[in-house]
């Protein structure tokens, strides 16, 4: 299940890409979910560990993916920490969702990401328990929490 | 400063082409565009000048704020181009849009965050489409307001003015189905929709600042199964300016072809406040349309029939 906590959280990694470039491992892009999200979000093929070639671009390492191909391998790789989603365009959040589906991720969102028609997650500020799919529910409950007097991010 | 800039970023392998019109432009989108290339290749640039290899051209110096000398590098900063990357910590501090206010550069800002704080266009929000070697930098929500409202055909209207503004459109209104209640701000509008779900709605605001609100807008739009259409001028000053009370002012008509060109974002945050000093110097000593600089009270002037649908006619107005 995906848990997504609007606004800042004391856990959270906020700048994911800085993590990455600390953190990462060169073996990460050559499980298959990696090169499936790199081949579509970066029009990259993944050629050996920490290879990776794009048609413009040439050859280059795993440090110099997409901010939001980052934030994904992070949250593969990494699943118990609480990453900061916003770092990924919309066309990262179907993988969130599938990331999500056989195991508990745990994310921050400081921005209205769209996640298409078919969802559920569950917002998990102010204790928050309810699984929501309604993309309704979802925009009132961004609004909510994403407009608060004391949460800037 | 003030007027369009020309910026042209490119190294062997890439090539950004694009030209900032207002003082804060939003650089945001999907993954894997190139927002980071584009950012890393001005840092590189701003750094070691040709020998990074990378070739910049601008009529202004361009650089990338960070680190934690932020406020002092910025208070140093003058007449330039400043590029914010995404997860920067500063860029969605109250302190920043504090900072940034009244100051005499341009912003291009990275980021997905809403940022209520800084007022800014719709216009000025862009996104990198693909196209090879040479990517191309457009506005993400074009078209979007109706031109045409004069027939109200519409349950409610949300207008986010509470003042004149607001005073107009219900006076506007008047004799017709449509209910019209202000969402007393921008960030009340979702709010409003959210309760009157079951409505034709007509939201109105001023486009010059409703940036940090229009994904919700039109997520809102996209998601629910009622009708919600936008009509978004400038502003409201900007839509009588617009009008045929002013058509016979060229001093006006020739702003309102270029504003870019006289707007001076030191003075001007937001191109909503140019317009509100403009309509009120240009209506000073005409009877009935004396505006009002605290916009609490629309003249009478602006009220009758005939003004009414000048006013409501201005958004299909044709410019040269």
């Amino acid at each position: 299940m995906l848990k997504i906590f609007f606004g800042s959280h004391p856990d959270e990694i906020y700048n994911t890409e800085m993590y990455y470039s600390n953190q990462y491992d060169k073996n990460w892009v050559m499980e298959p979910f990696a090169q499936k999200i790199i081949a579509d979000i970066d029009d990259s093929t993944v050629i050996a560990p920490d290879v990776i070639k794009n048609d413009i671009f040439g050859l280059f390492d795993s440090d110099n993916l997409s901010a939001g191909v980052k934030t994904l391998l992070l949250i593969y790789n990494k699943p118990k920490m609480i990453f900061n989603i916003s770092n990924c365009g919309d066309n990262c959040a179907k993988y969130i969702l599938e990331m999500a589906e056989n195991r508990d991720i745990t994310v921050c969102l400081h921005h209205l990401m769209d996640f298409g028609k078919d969802f559920s997650f569950k917002i998990i500020n102010d204790r928050r328990r309810k699984v929501i799919s309604d993309p309704m529910e979802y925009l009132s409950l961004a609004n909510k929490y994403l407009r608060g007097k004391t949460n800037e991010g | 400063m003030k007027g369009k800039i020309k910026i042209s970023v490119k190294n062997r392998f890439i090539s950004f082409n694009f030209t900032l019109e207002r003082n804060v432009t939003i650089l945001t989108g999907d993954s894997g565009t190139g927002k980071t290339k584009l950012i890393n290749m001005v840092r590189d640039f701003s750094e070691l000048g040709k020998s990074s290899g990378v070739t910049l051209k601008c009529d202004k110096p361009c650089l990338v704020l960070e680190g934690r000398n932020w406020e002092a590098e910025l208070e140093n900063t003058h007449e330039s181009i400043i590029f914010v990357e995404e997860s920067t910590p500063f860029l969605t501090s109250y302190d920043f849009a504090r900072r940034i206010k009244n100051s005499d550069n341009y912003y291009v800002l990275v980021t997905r965050e809403p940022l209520p704080q800084i007022p800014y266009s719709i216009d000025s929000i862009k996104q990198i489409r693909k196209k090879g070697k040479n990517p191309k930098i457009e506005s993400i929500y074009k078209n979007v307001s109706v031109k045409d409202i004069s027939d109200f055909p519409y349950e409610l209207a949300i207008i986010e003015d509470s003042k004149t503004g607001f005073q107009f459109y219900a006076k506007a209104s008047e004799g017709t189905d449509m209910e019209c209640i202000s969402s007393n701000g921008k960030s009340g509008i979702v709010d409003l929709l959210n309760r009157n779900k079951n409505k034709k709605v007509l939201i109105i605001a001023d486009s010059a600042a409703l940036g940090s609100e229009i994904r919700e807008l039109m997520y809102f739009k996209e998601k629910s199964q009622n009708k919600t259409d936008f009509f978004l001028p400038e502003s409201f000053e900007w839509l009588i300016l617009r009008s045929d009370i002013f058509s016979g002012s060229t001093d006006i008509q020739e702003i309102l072809e270029n504003p870019v060109d006289y707007i001076e974002c030191q003075e001007y945050f937001s191109w909503e406040q140019y317009f509100t000093i403009l309509l009120v110097n240009s209506a000073k000593g005409k009877a009935n349309l004396e505006y009002p600089k605290n916009k609490s009270q629309l003249p009478s002037g602006y009220l009758n029939e005939s003004n009414i649908d000048k006013i409501l006619n201005a958004m299909k107005i044709k410019k040269k």
